[in-house]
């Protein structure tokens, strides 16, 4: 920022009203606002990150303070056990975003005004740093300028000619727009807050739910209701070996909820996995966790309709009703791990119109039951599985739109304020005699260069560097 | 194709070759600052810079291959049948970063690359030098690591959003890392007091040392850090054969697993009394700021460096011979996880710290000896300053952009795009830090001293957000497989 002497932004008319706002304002406007912020945040953030390592709820932070009642009352008062949605945090991120608004709103007339109504005379700029002199031609420093992609004007003054070219004004924009993009953000952060949230719910293999947890940082769990019902058909862990996890997938599937709480048509249909969640309705399922079943383990059962050719997969626990077809039901009734020497076997026992009878099906013999059995339905035995609850997060954030805006700013603004320039040349000729200046509001040494290859070509010396 | 074991025996020398050859650069970098012919030893030094960041180069690329090689045969294993696009994502789909011993490599590469770059653009090279010492402390750091085997990635990184977002925020780091550097030659270059650069120096390292102990360092002056345990893996690539792989160990606490936190005999007492004693040098030399050396301050900072090398000493000793630990009484460790429990492993990151507390305290304790010479062979001041305002403004966009991009991924794979998780957390405060000596240097217009300062003391915040972050103070969060 060498060139910082030559003003970063024009300079106004002081104004000279006294109104009670304008102490107000400059409060708001001031770097120093901006540095105490900065470190405000900085030292609640650090905090942050100590205070309540384990995300541990109010409850527990109660029970594990019990002795320490100024701790505690700490604790409540300020928040600790949640500091980042603590009262005090969000009152410093409101300090940012006024502060922010002040200095954006106070920098735009300026940068304005620089940008439509650059100074265009030498003799008015001042502390420039790269002056030069020397017999040289206007018209040729003109034509290298332009094709240096420069705009040039030229005016006719006392005998003279003037001449100022610049490049890159827009350039000027960039550190406003940064500054826009973090409100965008933090404005995407109280969106978010007010209509985001976030919850988990537990589904065993075969079981659905309209429903989900949401659990508050004071310990107090909530239930909400989803709108729809998802069913988890089944979760499957998959190992590289014992202990080594290669994929979590569940097979979800979406229903309508009808009026009378039961399931409807089916809305959507997706195998979930870590990286790879179900969209519906605005609402996200994540694959978050597992758990192994209390229940014991499960059939892993595939049932073919012979009619048809159709089939799915059930995972069948010990004891349970399946209703295949209307009137036609199986319950899986025994389980041997070697069935007469024929290995892992479940008997089923199917009831139509009051008539029972059973059956084994072999997991070493696939295919067996459906060609020796005159029934509708074939079912092959895929081998006992332990049953597992899939843990899904569900969320919304109707947030994350415009705080993929503010990024997008973000990216942009911090390009052209760091990787863009704006340069201005200045240049009087009067009697045959060429004065020149030169300023870039970044990355000085690389337009000394520039200015320097200019210089050359029309046979002007540069002034040394001070 | 060449398989993955023949890849990982070449990484392995293409590695001794990088650091040989960065040691080489260091010593001519240190060398020509002295020289008569300065140039010729300049040029030597360059050469080997550029000679050991190809041969890094190579190393980081026959890791990822292996790598690669690695996750396919891993999946080819479990019965998955791959397509061709299956098999070109899974070759690409871990890069060398994804633990603690790759991120010091490539992080350490990362460096030398912006110094190359530096150095083609301002010479400087007693910042080479500084870049050269910091890249064969990272990867020596590496070497002491002992979970260095391949494994296949955990589900939560299994993502292309890894390549993207992790890669960007280590370069960061390696450029902030090298402003810090040249900011740091810059307070001494221009005329910073003895004792007010002592004074930093040693609040700093006590401060650090207190941290890094704990409450269990204050109250029973014992050290804690986490041990680890062996077991053994079958090896993908060659079935029937093992793979020895060493883990933290975990004790249960009601429902949770913790990381398991027990005392290395006999190096608590040192590094508290050198804590102490730093302390004390740090306040002799604040209180007389005013002088431009004291003599008491410096014995203070040689005292406590020499307790300081002691307890490293002993710190070093129980980690390479592998020292067992007896469960503490009443411990109840997590299931599966057994015997003989060993410091090693997780221990790293204490080490990491202690042994850069160490190397600082050195370097202080050269520059207050030899202050006249060395502030005679240090370059232009203005020149060291643009570098470091040049590392920034990459550096500081960059680590935005790896920030957002790890928010992108999080709100894929977690449902939020910010979640306040420590890691998440640290790099935002890093990336205010550096927003914060923006300000004061284009808008404020500070130079000089003020914002030198703040580049060297942002530097520990991008070395706690790199690794202490790590250490368990703050809680796993949902980073916590990163490094193991």
């Amino acid at each position: 920022m060498a060139e910082a002497a030559v003003s970063e932004v024009a300079v106004l008319p002081e104004s000279t009203e006294r109104t009670w706002i304008e102490p107000i304002w400059r409060f708001f406007c001031s770097l120093k606002l901006t540095l105490a912020n900065l470190l405000g945040l900085f030292l609640a953030m650090v905090a942050g990150t100590f205070v309540n390592p384990s995300n541990a709820p109010l409850t527990e932070i109660q029970s594990a303070f019990r002795d320490k009642p100024l701790v505690l009352a700490a604790y409540k008062y300020f928040e600790l056990y949640d500091l980042f949605h603590a009262w005090w945090f969000t009152l410093l991120l409101l300090s940012l975003a006024l502060n922010l608004i002040a200095c954006s709103i106070e920098r735009l007339p300026r940068i304005w005004y620089l940008v439509r109504d650059p100074e265009k005379r030498l003799d008015r700029v001042k502390g420039l740093r790269m002056r030069m002199n020397g017999a040289g031609d206007l018209a040729a420093l003109s034509t290298d300028l332009k094709e240096r992609g420069y705009a040039v004007q030229t005016a006719e003054r006392d005998g003279g000619i003037d001449l100022f070219a610049e490049r890159g004004r827009y350039s000027r924009f960039g550190v406003w727009v940064v500054h826009l993009s973090l409100l965008i953000v933090l404005g995407g952060g109280i969106v978010g807050r007010l209509t985001a949230f976030e919850g988990t719910a537990l589904i065993g293999q075969g079981d659905d739910t309209d429903s989900f947890l949401v659990r508050s940082p004071d310990g107090t769990e909530m239930k909400r209701k989803l709108g729809f019902i998802v069913r988890c058909d089944d979760f499957r862990l998959k190992e590289f070996e014992p202990g080594r996890p290669k994929s979590y997938e569940s097979d979800l599937r979406i229903f309508e909820r009808l009026p009378d709480g039961s399931a409807g048509r089916e809305l959507a249909k997706q195998t979930i996995a870590v990286n790879t969640p179900l969209r519906h309705a605005g609402i996200t399922l994540y694959q978050a966790s597992y758990q192994q079943g209390e229940d014991g383990s499960r059939a892993a059962m595939t049932i073919t309709d012979k009619t048809t050719g159709h089939s799915r997969q059930v995972m069948w626990r010990g004891g349970e009703t399946v209703e295949v077809a209307d009137g036609l039901t199986y319950k899986a009734t025994d389980y041997q791990d070697d069935f007469a020497g024929q290995g892992p076997a479940v008997q089923l026992e199917r009831s139509e119109d009051g008539h029972a009878s059973t059956f084994w099906v072999f997991s070493k013999a696939p295919g067996f039951d459906a060609r020796n059995r005159g029934d509708r339905f074939g079912f092959d035995f895929g081998g006992l599985r332990p049953s597992y609850a899939t843990g899904l997060q569900i969320a919304r954030d109707p947030s994350t739109p415009i705080v993929y805006l503010g990024c997008f700013f973000l990216f942009a603004g911090t390009l052209i304020a760091f990787a863009t320039s704006h340069k201005r040349v200045w240049a009087r000729a009067e009697g045959g005699q060429l004065s020149m200046g030169a300023a870039a509001h970044r990355n000085p040494d690389s337009f000394r260069r520039e200015v320097e290859e200019v210089c050359a070509k029309i046979g002007i010396p540069l002034a040394p560097a001070q | 194709m060449i398989s993955a074991d023949e890849l990982l025996t070449a990484g392995t020398a293409l590695r001794f070759a990088t650091i040989g050859s960065y040691a080489g650069a260091f010593a001519g970098y240190v060398g020509s600052l002295g020289a008569v012919k300065k140039i010729r030893i300049a040029t030597v030094a360059t050469v080997l810079a550029v000679m050991g960041v190809t041969a890094h180069t190579a190393y980081l690329i026959s890791r990822w291959i292996a790598a690669g090689e690695i996750e396919i045969a891993a999946r080819i294993n479990t019965g998955d049948v791959l397509s061709s696009s299956d098999r070109f994502w899974y070759m690409v789909s871990h890069p060398p970063y994804t633990n603690l011993f790759d991120a010091l490599n490539f992080t350490g590469w990362a460096l030398m690359i912006a110094w190359l770059i530096v150095q083609r653009r301002w010479g400087l090279h007693v910042v080479g030098a500084l870049a050269a010492a910091i890249a064969l402390i990272a990867m020596g750091e590496a070497s002491l690591v002992s979970e260095q085997n391949i494994e296949p990635l955990v589900p939560a990184l299994q993502s292309y959003w890894i390549l993207i977002h992790v890669a960007m925020l280590f370069v960061s780091y390696a450029l902030f890392t090298l402003g810090a550097a040249a900011a740091l030659l810059f307070l001494v270059r221009a005329g910073t007091k003895t004792t007010v650069l002592g004074a930093a120096q040693a609040g700093i390292s006590a401060l650090l040392l207190f941290v890094s102990g704990g409450s269990s360092l204050i109250t029973r002056a014992a050290y804690e850090m986490a041990p680890g345990w062996t077991h053994l893996v079958p090896s993908r690539l060659r079935p029937g054969k093992f793979l020895t792989s060493v883990q933290a160990v975990h004790q249960i606490v009601g429902e949770k697993s913790v990381k398991l936190l027990v005392e290395v005999p006999g190096v608590g007492p040192f590094l508290l009394a050198a804590a102490l004693i730093l302390t004390a040098g740090a306040i002799v030399y604040f209180l007389r700021r005013q002088r431009e050396s004291d003599v008491t301050g410096l014995r203070l900072v040689m005292a406590g460096f020499a307790l300081l090398t002691i307890g490293l000493g002993v710190l070093v000793y129980r980690i390479a011979t592998g020292t067992e630990i007896s469960v503490p009484p009443g411990v109840q460790i997590a299931p599966g996880e057994t015997g003989p429990f060993q410091f090693g492993f997780a221990s790293n990151y204490s080490l990491g710290l202690v042994a850069l507390i160490w190397g600082t305290t050195l370097g202080f304790l050269v520059t207050a000896r030899w202050r006249t010479a060395i502030e005679n062979l240090l370059p232009d001041k203005r020149r060291l300053e643009d570098v470091t305002y040049r590392m920034v403004i990459v550096g500081w966009p960059l680590l935005g952009v790896g920030i957002v991009m790890g928010g992108v991924w999080a709100n894929e794979a977690w449902g939020r795009f910010w979640g306040w998780d420590p890691k998440e957390t640290w790099a935002l405060i890093t990336w205010i830090v550096y927003a914060g000596y923006l300000h004061t240097r284009i808008t404020l217009g500070w130079t000089g001293k003020r914002t030198a300062a703040i580049a060297v003391a942002a530097f520990a915040v991008v070395v706690f957000t790199f690794m202490g972050v790590n250490l368990g103070l703050t809680g796993d969060g949902l980073h916590s497989y990163g490094a193991g």
